[in-house]
């Protein structure tokens, strides 16, 4: 009996000391984690389409949406997050598109578990960052052409040329550049599937945005 | 059985060679597998789980006579969850960018049968000054560890050893290594290396010890 | 057991002294290591010399290449063991022979040693020489090479010259990503048997391999068995898949990728596949049958590789369940 209550008690002041200290810690991080979040949000948004404030538009079924206005109040963009799957795990990404929604302005992958040094260029590497933020047309001519520069062709797959957000995009192998159309998007070498996924997820969350905005009634 | 004091300088040292968590003992392979895909990373998951190991270590060590022998493994896992759930929040707080590659493998720092091991073994025996040592050094080994096979995976399949670019650009990298394979290849490698050493270290104590048994008989 | 009048001749030889003890059977028919390493590198002839003709003389780069590396890590373990010299059994350079023939025309020599180097060092010494490795050494290396450089491992591109635009993408790979209706009928047929197509370097002409076959089957080196149940299978298990709707020709399965040339040269390694009759037909049909489910069902385009390594793994539990009852056991 007294073995019993020894037990009982080591074990109530263990979990007492410990609940109580994590919830101590707990208080003390999360404000930095939710700043954590935001920031990498707020700064993928930013750069997708910069020089505006995000207001969020949509948050439904998986899916959020930002409308991002310039300081004067016209709207200069919509960025939109989605994820689903892709080679491995699941493709958590962002989505820019034009002010009308016709155009794919830009992709930014967020999170994925793709293969090192085939999948994961999908992911836009520091160097297309900087390239792509001293770009004022955001087209970057030598890079396009290179399937290791995946994620370019959805700021602009040609000069002045966005890829459309009206029709589904498709994945094509092996075409040059001077043939692409708007709804083409070449294939990372030895990474079609991750190709095809990202194109695919880019694709579902342009159509679901679309009829989410339907729904509310307006556009 | 007779206990032999052990001196404290050689109780951390052990931690590092003769009793080497990864290399001898094959403790907490998971994790060693698992996010040593660059030496940041190893050395980030090698110095979360020493402190865990010496948090918890010193914590069982104090409290060793309190706790009943029988619910004496439910203790440690609390304590030891307890820790761990710090370590987790403190690095999405303040280090949001190793916490992200490190992933699911920080919490399951609870499950590393390394630490359950040590306190099992050493610390609920022991006072805690030696504790501490005992876990300090078998910390700095496994910390040790993972940096170095983190290193060699970073520097084959990514050119690079902490982020400084060390191969030239010339030299393809190879994939592998950074993909779950390479751990394995590069572990194997690693203990195979460990055992071919230790071996002649032990020949050589061998040789050692006879010819001072032979000086002895001859003087 | 170890009698003076044996030690040479039967036990494998005296080296440096001490006698090296071989645990039985001692029966030998007649061919030393050496021998039928060098008669398999010879059937290989014909295969490097159509993909010279189809691919040109780059090719041969890369195959000394890979020689090299599992060659120079032979010889250069074998110096820091101080074993004895296992160069002239030639079982390295073949190992280094077949690698350099199942990498893509235009693959980089160096990239072909690094290979050659781990088939030897990882593939085969680490798990203690030749005899005791488990995998087929080549196809370790060829895995390595292909978790290293997977962009490298299926750039088909630079099969420049005699093999046309359309076929620069594998059959097989036309197959799973493309437009299937470029690889149909008759003319396919006739192009995989020449070996007119886009593919690894020795594993494109499916005549020049059948050759190879046939020297291995004269000389009885290969054992029939592990040729005939692999093919089988795969005429078979492609055969039901196809039938049910699922996936090409079963005779477009055998002839495509590296199906034959791994059913010849890399099935049939000795150290690797079973020594039974019944075990070598169980080998080759699940080599086979998990070809089929890796091309149809897995992500990549082709999965004779993965499928033969897998299969060797099984190979001791194979050997054990086939092996025939000893006269008078139970």
């Amino acid at each position: 009996m007294k073995i019993t209550l020894h037990m009982l008690a080591t074990l109530i002041v263990v979990g007492m000391l410990s609940g109580g200290g994590l919830s101590l810690v707990n208080d003390w991080a999360e404000p930095f984690i939710e700043e954590n979040q935001r920031r990498v949000r707020d700064e993928a948004i930013g750069f997708l389409v910069p020089g505006g404030a995000p207001e969020q538009a949509v948050d439904q079924d998986g899916l959020t949406a930002w409308r991002v206005r310039g300081e004067d109040g016209t709207l200069k963009g919509w960025v939109v997050r989605y994820a689903g799957t892709g080679f491995q795990d699941t493709i958590d990404l962002m989505v820019a598109l034009d002010p009308d929604r016709q155009e794919i302005r830009g992709l930014k992958v967020l999170d994925d578990s793709e293969t090192p040094g085939l999948g994961t260029w999908i992911r836009l590497s520091p160097d297309h960052q900087a390239a792509l933020a001293g770009a004022s047309d955001r087209y970057l001519e030598d890079a396009v052409g290179d399937a290791k520069n995946f994620p370019l062709q959805f700021f602009a797959y040609d000069e002045g040329e966005h890829l459309s957000a009206e029709g589904d995009l498709k994945v094509v192998k092996g075409k040059p550049r001077e043939q692409l159309g708007p709804t083409e998007v070449q294939s990372i070498t030895a990474a079609t599937i991750s190709s095809v996924a990202v194109v695919d997820i880019v694709n579902e969350a342009v159509l679901k945005l679309d009829t989410i905005l339907a729904e509310q009634g307006g556009a | 059985m007779a206990k032999k004091q052990v001196s404290i300088g050689n109780e951390f040292v052990k931690g590092l060679w003769d009793q080497n968590p990864v290399l001898r003992a094959l403790l907490g392979l998971c994790p060693v597998l698992a996010v040593t895909t660059s030496a940041v990373n190893g050395l980030g998951m090698g110095l979360a789980t020493t402190f865990v190991l010496v948090c918890a270590s010193l914590i069982i060590s104090l409290a060793r006579k309190l706790i009943p022998a029988q619910v004496r493994i439910a203790s440690f896992i609390v304590v030891i969850a307890t820790f761990v759930t710090i370590v987790d929040l403190t690095m999405k707080a303040k280090f949001p960018a190793l916490s992200k590659s490190l992933g699911a493998f920080i919490p399951l720092i609870v499950v590393n049968c390394l630490i359950l091991g040590r306190q099992e073994a050493f610390a609920s025996k022991n006072n805690p000054f030696r504790s501490l040592v005992d876990a300090l050094g078998m910390g700095a080994g496994f910390a040790a560890t993972l940096t170095v096979l983190g290193g060699i995976r970073e520097l084959l399949g990514n050119r690079t050893v902490f982020g400084v670019q060390i191969l030239p650009d010339v030299w393809e990298p190879w994939i592998v290594m950074i993909l779950p394979a390479g751990a394995f290849l590069t572990l194997g490698l690693m203990l195979g290396a460990a055992n071919l050493i230790s071996r002649r270290r032990e020949r050589i104590a061998v040789r050692m010890a006879r010819a001072a048994a032979l000086n002895e008989r001859t003087v | 057991m170890a009698t003076e009048s044996s030690k040479t001749s039967v036990l494998g030889g005296v080296d440096e002294g001490h006698l090296d003890l071989v645990t039985s059977p001692h029966s030998h028919f007649g061919w030393s290591t050496g021998r039928i390493m060098w008669t398999v590198s010879a059937a290989l002839v014909p295969c490097v010399a159509t993909a010279v003709w189809f691919f040109g003389f780059g090719v041969l780069a890369t195959i000394a290449g890979a020689i090299l590396g599992a060659a120079g890590t032979e010889w250069l373990v074998g110096r820091l063991n101080r074993r004895a010299e296992t160069i002239p059994d030639g079982s390295a350079i073949l190992t280094g022979l077949l690698l350099g023939l199942v990498v893509p025309p235009g693959f980089s020599p160096f990239m072909a040693f690094i290979g050659g180097v781990v088939a030897v060092g990882i593939g085969k010494i680490a798990f203690g020489g030749l005899g005791d490795n488990i995998f087929n050494p080549a196809l370790v290396g060829r895995a390595f090479l292909q978790a290293s450089f997977p962009a490298q491992m299926t750039d088909w591109s630079h099969a420049t010259s005699r093999v046309d635009a359309i076929s620069q993408a594998t059959p097989l790979g036309l197959y799973k990503f493309g437009d299937p209706s470029q690889f149909a009928g008759d003319i396919a047929t006739q192009k995989l048997l020449l070996g007119e197509v886009g593919g690894c370097i020795g594993a494109t002409s499916s005549t020049a391999i059948l050759i190879g076959a046939a020297i291995l089957l004269i000389t009885r080196i290969a054992h029939w068995q592990i040729m005939a149940s692999m093919i089988l299978g795969g005429l078979v298990f492609g055969g039901i898949f196809h039938v049910s709707g699922i996936g090409p020709s079963p005779l477009f399965h055998v002839l495509a990728g590296g199906f034959l040339f791994g059913a010849v040269f890399m099935a049939t390694d000795y150290v690797t596949s079973p020594n039974t009759p019944v075990g070598m037909w169980i080998y080759g049909g699940g080599i086979a049958l998990l070809t089929i489910l890796i091309r149809l069902f897995g992500g990549l385009p082709e999965g004779v590789m993965y499928a033969i390594l897998l299969m060797n793994a099984t190979v001791p539990l194979i050997n054990r369940h086939t092996r025939p009852a000893l006269f008078g056991a139970k």
